[in-house]
């Protein structure tokens, strides 16, 4: 929120009065290149100029001076001035938005995502590199980023969940431009609920988030830019299917309504409908699935005051299980095991943005956000139901100590309120949370250094006053080389059931052995970023380490009994180290190309001692290959991706037959697509998992799901084998 | 305890940076916030410059640097060079074109 204030914090202008016409000339303030095509128009008028091919523009002046002018152009922010004088040209610099990604900018599909400017961390993945991965969701928008990994809960749900740093999503905080989202019963959820053609950028952010944003960002952030509403009015439509009879369609129209306002309608549909069985264990390889999602925003826009009011829906439902399981026929008789999910969400979201008239530094945002989230599911005869109302408030103030300080703060009120409703089998959990807290962060910045410094104090009704320092650092070595640290505690509220709900799918006897306490975590870390030149082409190398260290988390525990799955409050250490190491590099004109190399240890205190944490594998790789012919008629992408062995939960104590190894063997899956790019079409064509890698014995005891052997959870690799896939991409643009 | 010794390391890492510096203090033609952020930027990596802070409203520049790497005629031109007048040396007249309007002499950011 406070970047959007940030980003249309407009420079004003003053020259003395005369003459009858405004001339100017509109410019990059980087390159310093002269902008044709710039929109530039008095504020509430239908006066405006459009620049020339040296970016100048002649204006017929207003009658009234001082009066606001507005410049826009695609790509770039939109900057305000208010101008009291003609008798002067201007000269009127727009700063790209490539780094804060409120606007997309021209499609860049090469490997170049690490940026020296930002204060934290972030890898920035644009709509150009979302589109180089087949499809479909945001759970399968990482597919060409090391940082984060995307596992499968499980062999029968068709649930995936991310990994960041090596430990869980659930410790990662979701964003909707700025304000958290998908979270509490949506967090694994949520995920699978966001079209990725909706997106228009994502950053990732690793380690500690800053305390603007609520406490819940423990190990990193993710925040989604969704299509803006501004901007000329578009028509978006896609169509996508694969060889397993998977369609999606997604429909985003913006529309620019006046100066001020702008609407944009998103429109996503899916249907998986036909049962397949290759890997013949008598499952189903992934759920039939039917779901709408569907999304309004609205945008303000005026001189102080900017506003956005968005809603959001989406309902999905899901079967899987044995191949003839039919919900009426077979549940709760023990014939055939099923798995059924109705998830529905609802979320309202507003914001405001009021920028001092006397000081451009300054500004307030308010942000709200009230979300419904339902969840009613079964495994086998168990039911799982939850519901979910949740409120949320934040504000934000952010000032500089003086007007041309290098000092600046922010500080905020927030509140949360929360409540859950969740059953298992027999068993009713419910749960009330308020949340009043409050915040300050301290901002010292100068060229080559910054410093932030951040305190949050939350008083949780249940885990009671929750102190949250965090502190970040930034110094460029040279311009284009620059070291960031980072270091900070924060905590959550876990949802056993929810957080973990492809592990259900067992016939493990769950047994939560205490009420669970906040999970809370300090988190450090450390990377740096260095550009240079290799044979007179762009390339990058990062490397960055991660330590999270937990003061609670609630266990996790399938290696203690094989038939029982236990949660419990931690009782000893749980850690978390992760080293990465990335290079990106254009090796000759269009051909870029990234690797990425991960090497992750997380060690958690069992009731039965200290062990490894299953399914986390200890290396981890990745390389793609990407290019773009010189007309960008053409996209080629080709990505291998590496797991290494990770542990497996201990199975000894189940008979011999139904043992498996103690460690899961390594594999590689490649995934190649081609994208044709027909005038206002994309046509796109590809395949995943080429080299056709299942895991064996994916469930232990298939045979016998009802029996006592049965596990779906033990799951490291994919179940379904190679697929093709097709898509269409179709976008008009209407210049204003 | 540990982070509490850990977080005084960090912030000692990040404010270490002192050496035998000279200090000059030039008058120039600073107008307003960008023309602080094209000056103290421009500056950033000159060697032998430690540290450029600009004060708007004294239209003052304030420059620490190494007497044995940068002499201060230099410390002027690398001023000079951004568009801006460094006490009696006055701006290149190429660099003072390109800069904003804003950021001209007359111009002013209010």
């Amino acid at each position: 929120m406070y970047k959007y204030i940030l980003i249309l914090l407009g420079i004003g202008i003053f020259f003395p009065a005369k003459s009858q016409s405004l001339q100017g000339t509109v410019r990059d303030k980087q390159t310093k290149e002269s902008l044709p095509g710039a929109n530039v128009y008095w504020s509430n008028t239908t006066t405006g100029a459009i620049t020339d091919t040296d970016g100048k523009f002649s204006l017929e002046a207003v009658k009234t001076l001082p009066h606001t002018l507005i410049v826009s152009y695609v790509g770039y922010r939109n900057d305000t001035l208010l101008v009291k004088s003609t008798e002067k040209p201007l000269t009127i610099s727009l700063s790209s938005t490539v780094e804060m990604n409120a606007v997309e900018v021209t499609e860049d599909r090469g490997a170049f995502t690490m940026s020296s400017v930002d204060k934290l961390n972030t890898e920035h993945i644009n709509r150009g590199i979302l589109r180089k991965a087949a499809c479909c969701n945001l759970s399968e928008s990482f597919e060409t980023t090391a940082s984060v990994d995307v596992v499968l809960n499980d062999a029968i749900t068709g649930t995936r969940k991310i990994q960041m740093l090596g430990l869980d999503g659930v410790y990662v905080q979701n964003l909707f431009e700025g304000i958290p989202f998908t979270r509490g019963l949506a967090n694994v959820q949520g995920f699978d609920q966001i079209p990725g053609p909706w997106i228009s950028a994502i950053q990732l952010t690793k380690g500690v988030g800053t305390v603007q944003n609520g406490y819940e960002s423990m190990t990193g952030q993710i925040n989604i830019n969704f299509l803006p509403s501004d901007g000329d009015e578009t028509i978006y439509l896609d169509a996508f299917a694969n060889s397993q009879n998977r369609l999606e369609a997604n429909a985003v129209w913006t529309k620019p309504l006046n100066e001020r306002w702008s609407t944009a309608l998103f429109f996503g549909g899916n249907i998986e409908n036909k049962r397949i069985d290759n890997n013949k264990d008598g499952f189903m390889d992934m759920p039939l699935r039917e779901g709408i999602k569907l999304m309004n925003r609205w945008k303000y826009a005026g001189d102080f005051l900017r506003s956005q009011f968005i809603v959001r829906y989406n309902t999905e439902e899901r079967t899987a299980g044995q191949i003839g399981f039919d919900y009426d026929d077979d549940f709760g008789k023990g014939s055939n095991y099923g798995f059924g999910l109705n998830f529905d969400q609802v979320e309202v979201m507003g914001k405001v943005g009021i920028l001092s008239k006397e000081r451009e530094d300054r500004s307030l945002g308010l942000t709200a956000i009230y979300s419904y989230t339902d969840v009613d599911s079964y495994f086998g005869n168990t039911i799982y139901k939850g519901v979910e109302r949740s409120a949320r408030f934040n504000s934000l103030f952010a000032s500089k100590f003086s007007k041309y300080s290098d000092h600046s703060y922010t500080a905020g009120v927030h509140f949360l309120y929360d409540n859950y409703e969740e059953t298992y089998a027999d068993s009713a959990f419910s749960r009330e949370e308020i949340v009043p807290g409050a915040f300050v962060e301290y901002t010292y910045e100068r060229p080559r250094f910054t410093f932030v410094a951040g305190l949050r104090s939350d008083f949780h009704n249940l885990y009671g006053t929750q102190i949250s320092p965090r502190m970040h650092g930034k110094y460029n070595l040279k311009p284009l080389t620059t070291l960031r640290a980072t270091l900070g505690r924060g905590f959550r509220s876990p949802n056993a059931f929810a957080d973990q709900l492809g592990v259900l799918a067992s016939s493990r006897h769950v047994r939560v052995l205490q009420t669970p306490e906040a999970e809370s975590s300090w988190n450090t870390g450390i990377s740096l970023l260095h550009k240079f030149q290799l044979f007179g082409k762009d390339a990058a190398f990062n490397v960055d380490y991660y330590y999270t260290t937990f003061e609670n988390q609630l266990v996790v525990d399938r290696d203690t009994d094989v038939n029982q799955l236990l949660f419990y409050n931690l009782n000893g250490n749980s850690d978390a180290h992760s080293f990465q190491a990335d290079i990106q590099a254009e090796v000759v004109r269009g051909l870029g190309v990234k690797l990425s190399y991960k090497y992750q240890i997380v060690e958690v205190d069992y009731i039965s001692g200290k062990l490894e944490k299953p399914l986390v594998p200890n290396n981890r790789a990745l390389f793609n290959v990407g290019y773009t012919s010189p007309q960008g008629k053409w996209y080629i992408d080709a990505t291998a991706n590496y797991y290494g062995s990770s542990r497996l939960p201990d199975t000894s104590q189940n008979p011999e037959a139904f043992q498996i190894a103690s460690d899961s063997e390594d594999f590689f899956i490649f995934n190649s697509q081609i994208t044709r790019v027909l005038g206002k079409f994309e046509v796109y064509v590809g395949a995943e998992n080429i080299g056709d890698f299942i895991q064996k014995d994916a469930i232990i005891d298939a045979e016998n799901p009802f029996g006592s052997n049965f596990d779906s959870s033990m799951i490291y690799g994919p179940v379904n084998g190679r697929t093709f896939y097709a898509g269409v991409r179709l976008t008009i643009t209407n210049p204003k | 305890m540990k982070y509490l010794i850990a977080s005084i390391l960090f912030i000692l890492t990040f404010s270490m940076a002192s050496a035998q510096k000279q200090e000059l203090v030039v008058k120039s033609t600073i107008v307003c916030q960008m023309c602080k952020e094209t000056i103290e930027d421009g500056l950033a990596y000159t060697d032998g410059i430690k540290s450029a802070r600009v004060d708007v409203d004294a239209n003052e520049i304030t420059i620490k640097y190494k007497a044995n790497q940068i002499s201060e005629t230099e410390v002027k031109k690398a001023i000079t060079d951004l568009g801006y007048a460094a006490g009696d040396m006055p701006a290149n007249k190429e660099a003072y074109d390109k800069l904003d309007g804003c950021c001209k002499s007359g111009g002013g950011c209010d």
